[in-house]
């Protein structure tokens, strides 16, 4: 009987405490509402206090760019906050540089919103959205690289500059419980404004291209946010030379669409470089474009073809390729898109050859 | 006993499904300490310490760079290496503030075949860690001081 009475005492404790902590939650955490003041006043929201800025603005179309989905991982969400940020966290602290500090850079996804808050980011992100789409085709380019082709359900058109990537949105699946952002370069042209295409190559031990290649199926639905990125085309009429490989044509794919349908018609060189000849894909594509646009010439090179290859094309490293091609180099503009070392050998090679580096323009992977 | 922070964000961080498919872990139960400590151990008993071991990762990280994803044949023609790399990045799961580029280099050689990624380099230099047993990505002590010796015997 003592035992059950006292139980019961514990029980009512317990109660009482619950409650208590969660009167004062509501009165204490409770922050009203916010102002957040975008870029000096060219916007502002006003916002329920006590959520992540990242959160904040997110559930307002705004969408700041991240990969982790706010688990301050990947370090990516970065803004300024001017005014209302409080102190740096410790989990921010890893992801900043003292620099960084001193102007005000916060993790986004770390930073909540207590009070109104002055706050200052690209105007890029203004024009990225939430986009929800379906999956019309899943095409195996090669071994390790597939197409997907996503028809736009909401918003129902896309509008970017080719260059751009999105983030997609791989689901929680399997071991995986959380949503995770991937980017990947846009592969379509603007002007098929209805859709989007990327091209994806398989990461060992991937979450997003795990899911890509494994579970994905055509009339899925799957989400994004984009466009994203300033790697574009220069409003010039200089010569240009491509280079890229694999998963790194997505770019020049889209741009070379566009100049197809509209111009300007520069002349192209693009360099593909690849290792075998199971390694080379689109090249019907490539060669319908060389038709199409009379100064485009593809390139493609294999670094280490095998016997049964028989490929009657160019061989050597991409690099010693374009070295070849354009021993002289100095009036024209270069665009690369792939690993930090294949863009650093390039630009060694490119200016060897006198090209300026600053007519050098890319992407780089990391 | 009771986990702090930091300490739980980093185990959230290695789990499966956070930055990797598989997480950094594997099957193993053991505390994150104790798995650093068995094997910076094992690798010096076995003549090697962890900065050796990056540096020599680096190395043929470098030459892998060198082939533009074509195998490079190096130390003598004893080792060839091979790496591919896809866009984005990889953030250390302990939290200090690292991001390697997302690459993968194959190592083959005379028996023994190895591959890891820039992350996992750093995690042995500066963090002692080779990852949990039962992770796919897990380097082996035994396998590193085999690699060593192999391409050390080389120069």
């Amino acid at each position: 009987m003592m035992f059950l009475t006292a139980v019961g005492a514990l029980c009512v404790i317990c109660g009482i405490l619950a409650l208590l902590l969660t009167v004062a939650d509501r009165y204490l955490n409770d922050y009203g509402t916010c102002a957040i003041t975008i870029n000096g006043g060219e916007r502002v929201l006003e916002v329920p206090g006590g959520s992540t800025v990242l959160s904040s603005l997110g559930l307002n179309n705004i969408f700041i760019p991240s990969a982790c989905g706010g688990g301050s991982s990947c370090g990516l969400c970065k803004l300024r906050i001017h005014v209302g940020g409080g102190p740096v966290l410790a989990t921010e602290e890893p992801h900043l540089s003292a620099e960084e500090r001193r102007v005000n850079v916060r993790l986004s996804c770390q930073v909540k919103v207590r009070n109104d808050m002055r706050i200052e980011i690209p105007d890029e992100y203004f024009k990225v959205k939430k986009y929800r789409g379906r999956v019309q085709a899943i095409q195996d380019l090669t071994h390790d690289i597939k197409l997907l082709r996503l028809k736009l359900l909401d918003p129902r058109m896309i509008d970017f500059t080719p260059g751009a990537y999105v983030q997609l949105a791989a689901p929680a699946y399997g071991n995986n419980p959380d949503p995770v952002y991937r980017a990947y370069s846009l592969a379509s042209s603007p002007d098929d404004s209805g859709h989007i295409e990327l091209i994806i190559r398989l990461v060992p031990g991937g979450i997003c291209t795990t899911w890509v290649f494994e579970h994905l199926l055509i009339g899925q639905e799957i989400s994004f946010n984009g466009p994203h990125g300033d790697f574009r085309l220069q409003d010039t009429d200089a010569d240009m030379i491509f280079i890229a490989g694999g998963s790194g044509m997505a770019p020049f794919r889209s741009m070379l669409q566009h100049m197809k349908a509209h111009g300007p018609a520069r002349t192209c060189t693009y360099f593909f470089g690849a290792v075998q000849a199971r390694d080379m894909f689109q090249l019907d594509e490539m060669a319908a474009l060389e038709q199409a646009l009379p100064d485009f010439r593809f390139v493609p090179a294999l670094s280490a073809p095998l016997a049964e290859d028989d490929w009657q094309g160019e061989t050597g490293l991409i690099t010693d390729v374009v070295d070849r091609h354009f021993p002289e180099c100095s009036d024209k503009e270069a665009y690369l898109c792939g690993s930090p070392g294949m863009i650093d050998a390039c630009i060694k090679v490119l200016t060897k050859n006198g090209m300026p580096e600053e007519n050098v323009f890319y992407d780089k992977f990391a | 006993m009771k986990k702090n922070p930091a300490l739980r964000s980093t185990l959230e961080r290695m789990s499966p499904g956070n930055l990797s498919k598989d997480g950094f872990l594997g099957t193993d139960d053991r505390p994150v300490s104790e798995i650093v400590a068995a094997d910076v151990a094992a690798l010096e008993a076995l003549g090697l310490d962890c900065e050796q071991a990056a540096e020599l990762l680096d190395e043929l990280h470098r030459k892998a760079d060198q082939g533009l994803e074509s195998p490079v044949v190096c130390f003598d023609g004893k080792v060839t290496v091979q790496g591919t790399e896809v866009k984005g990045g990889m953030p250390c799961p302990f939290g200090c503030g690292v991001r390697t580029h997302k690459a993968c280099i194959r190592v083959r050689g005379e028996g023994l075949e190895l591959v890891f990624t820039p992350m996992q380099v750093h995690l042995v230099r500066d963090h002692g860690f080779f990852e949990g047993r039962g992770s796919p990505f897990r380097m082996e002590p035994e396998a590193l001081a085999a690699l060593f010796h192999l391409c050390g015997t080389a120069r």
